[in-house]
């Protein structure tokens, strides 16, 4: 298989970030000459006439191209609003252009910015899982600002080449780490509107990452009836690829690439902290059911020696918030279900997952179902603070397949009758909810 | 001042480029910003304006321009702030300038301030609790300030209220923006503002009452309206994804007054 290093690149800022930081680091001797000793590889740039001149006359190209073919492609200038939005469209028509052209040629696209900043030997990283077949490989770059890194990464010049291991890398973009990123760590001091990702601090140069929206490094046969949406990351593989076709990188040890940044760029924070309910709520409104997946896949950001039971723990802990943040999606939308016909019901089931302690309070059971008491009854609990609400609810939540004890330990005494359930004298009638929990209301509720 | 070959921009390209003129003048590009901020369109004067090779000239207008073209899509904060400072040097009496530079510099505070405060978090494993009035938004404040003596509407000290926001002291926000309403009863930044303040205070009897009483100027986002209703209304909807994360916005004073200042348009 071959590989075709393809990125998109105009206007002088972009070309320079390319020139200066983007192709030396493809350059490391653990990049591009290594992994041209495993797999066929080709440089594809799309870029227009100007900015090509520029490009083809600065060394770091010219040393590139005298290592592996490369190619330019004209940019498609069709013009677009003069926006960030229309920046984004122009992006992505590059990309299709991309696409077609590994179509064409039957290369698989080893995704690049030129604004990427590669640690040696993650290309050669790519190239050994192509040659092992894998067909589209996800990670999750950090994103960095340009005006530290650039000085910084100068003690890495060799030449036209930038050579920076992983792990230097990656204390490098930990100390200047842009806001971007800053802004999504569990319990850090700010938190973002759109929580792409989340991190976990594990050690002084070490954290965690669980990703809503990975991004494809590595996109083998591209199938010709999928294009892009927005962009290549957001909804693309999910179309392109089926679920057991991807491969994540799960270590900054394997494959490190991180993105540089203007430092006043992309400002998205608020003082609310990022909460559970938060997630569940952003999720539920952006987040597909695949991308939820995608969440599963832990990726170690590591360059020190924190030992594994550290590791082990924020593994567990952030997979019980993913899990978490499903159940509270899937209650969502039962508190949706209600509105119309049970709005006493969604208006509890509404203050529950609004409360930011709940979900720990409450471990609710797979199949688990709750008995609700009469309407005057449940008047009067949305009245109650939120523990004496919680301390009722458990008397009432019970799992389905032993309905007579509640989960606070209460005895009820339940029988079958009809479609329905005597529960304690009182005859409940089944109302159909979506997702995985029972409900069963008062007859003629 | 002429523009170099090749620097005609898409939305110049469009059929909703200025009649009139030659597009690529300075009196033709002065109209074409001045358009584009008359039709909300400020994000795309910062894609027209960041292709421009030419030198801006040293005058407070084109700075200005120039300073919501660099930091209005947050892609060069630091080049609008330069815009802007340009502009107050060369007239200091032009209050559109002066706020312009509290603007940038509070969007920079905080951006500063967050760096710092996660640089705490990393080194300690933990989030400390954060200092009210943070001394980085005092340029801000002072830039506030000098706008607000040149200049004192209702828009100004909505503005002057969104920095107190920013830095945390929500009390003083408060006062800010009621100040607000009392200059100008329907300044449409200050009753959100007002409404977003009392829900992050948590004053949420406050804000129903506030919301019975005043028809507000403006349309609240769905949430904080929910917050006026009866709470078992509020709480029977789902929640919304950003309901808790509202946050003050600016009034828009300072580029809104461009054009006028603009000499095609004056």
């Amino acid at each position: 298989m071959r590989l075709s290093i393809a990125k998109c690149v105009w206007g002088e800022r972009y070309v320079q970030t390319m020139l200066t930081l983007n192709l030396p680091s493809l350059l490391a001797s653990g990049n591009i000459a290594a992994a041209a000793r495993r797999v066929p590889l080709e440089h594809v740039l799309v870029t227009t006439t100007e900015d090509r001149a520029v490009i083809e006359d600065s060394p770091v190209y010219q040393a590139m191209a005298a290592l592996i073919p490369c190619r330019v492609i004209p940019l498609d200038e069709t013009p677009v609003a003069a926006d960030y939005n229309g920046i984004i469209d122009r992006m992505n028509r590059a990309h299709i252009q991309i696409l077609a052209d590994c179509r064409a040629t039957g290369a698989a696209w080893v995704f690049d910015q030129p604004d990427h900043i590669w640690g040696d030997g993650s290309l050669d990283h790519l190239a050994m899982l192509a040659a092992a077949g894998v067909q589209c490989a996800m990670f999750a770059g950090i994103r960095t600002n340009r005006q530290e890194m650039e000085p910084a990464l100068d003690s890495w010049r060799q030449g036209v080449a930038i050579g920076i291991g992983r792990d230097a890398l990656l204390r490098l973009s930990i100390e200047h780490m842009h806001f971007h990123d800053r802004a999504r760590f569990v319990g850090g001091p700010v938190a973002a509107m759109h929580p792409h990702h989340l991190n976990w601090r594990v050690g002084t140069h070490s954290f965690l990452r669980r990703v809503f929206y990975a991004q494809p490094f590595l996109m083998a046969g591209p199938p010709a009836t999928v294009a892009p949406g927005r962009s290549v990351d957001l909804d693309y593989v999910e179309h392109a690829y089926p679920a057991h076709a991807l491969h994540h990188i799960q270590s900054s040890r394997d494959f490190l690439v991180v993105e540089v940044s203007d430092r006043w760029q992309f400002k998205d924070e608020t003082v609310a902290a990022l909460t559970v309910p938060y997630l569940a709520t952003w999720t539920g409104r952006y987040v597909s059911d695949r991308q939820m997946a995608g969440f599963d896949q832990p990726i170690r950001f590591q360059a020190d020696d924190t030992p594994d039971r550290h590791w082990d723990r924020l593994i567990r802990h952030s997979a019980a918030v993913g899990a978490t943040v499903r159940r509270l999606r899937d209650l969502r939308r039962v508190q949706a279900a209600l509105a119309e016909g049970h709005p006493l019901l969604a208006a509890l089931l509404g203050r529950l997952l609004r409360d930011p302690d709940t979900h720990r309070r409450i471990a609710l059971p797979a199949d688990v179902a709750f008995f609700a008491p009469p309407a005057r009854e449940l008047e009067g609990w949305l009245e109650l603070p939120i523990p004496d609400l919680r301390r009722r609810l458990l008397r009432h939540l019970v799992v389905e397949g032993t309905p007579s004890r509640a989960l606070d330990g209460t005895a009820r005494d339940v029988r079958r009758a009809g479609d329905g359930l005597r529960v304690d004298g009182k005859t409940l009638r089944r109302v159909e909810i979506p997702g995985p929990f029972g409900l069963f209301v008062p007859d003629g509720a | 001042m002429t523009l170099a070959s090749g620097e005609i921009s898409g939305t110049q390209m469009r059929s909703d480029a200025p009649a009139g003129g030659d597009p690529t003048s300075l009196a033709g590009q002065m109209a074409l910003a001045a358009r584009l901020i008359a039709d909300n369109r400020p994000m795309e004067l910062g894609g027209v304006w960041r292709r421009l090779t030419a030198t801006f000239p040293n005058d407070p207008v084109w700075r200005l321009v120039s300073c919501l073209a660099w930091s209005f899509t947050g892609l060069d904060r630091a080049r609008g702030l330069i815009e802007a400072q340009a502009a107050r040097t060369l007239d200091p009496a032009c209050w559109p300038a002066h706020l312009a530079e509290a603007w940038v510099l509070c969007e920079m505070a905080e951006m500063d301030r967050a760096n710092s405060d996660f640089s705490a978090y990393w080194a300690q494993g933990r989030r400390r609790p954060r200092p009210v009035g943070h001394h980085l938004f005092a340029a801000s404040l002072d830039a506030v300030h000098r706008a607000l003596a040149l200049h004192p509407v209702a828009a100004l000290t909505n503005d002057l209220g969104v920095i107190h926001f920013m830095a945390g002291d929500y009390p003083a926000a408060r006062n800010a923006f009621l100040a607000a309403m009392d200059l100008e009863p329907r300044q449409r930044h200050a009753a959100a503002n007002y409404a977003v303040t009392l829900a992050v205070l948590g004053e949420l009897a406050e804000l129903r009452t506030y919301l019975e009483r005043e028809s507000l100027p403006v349309a609240l986002p769905l949430s904080l309206k929910f917050m006026g209703m009866a709470e078992r209304d509020y709480w029977r909807q789902p929640a919304e994804a950003y309901e808790t994360r509202r946050t003050a916005v600016f009034s828009q004073a300072w580029w809104r007054a461009l054009p006028a200042l603009m000499p095609a348009a004056g």
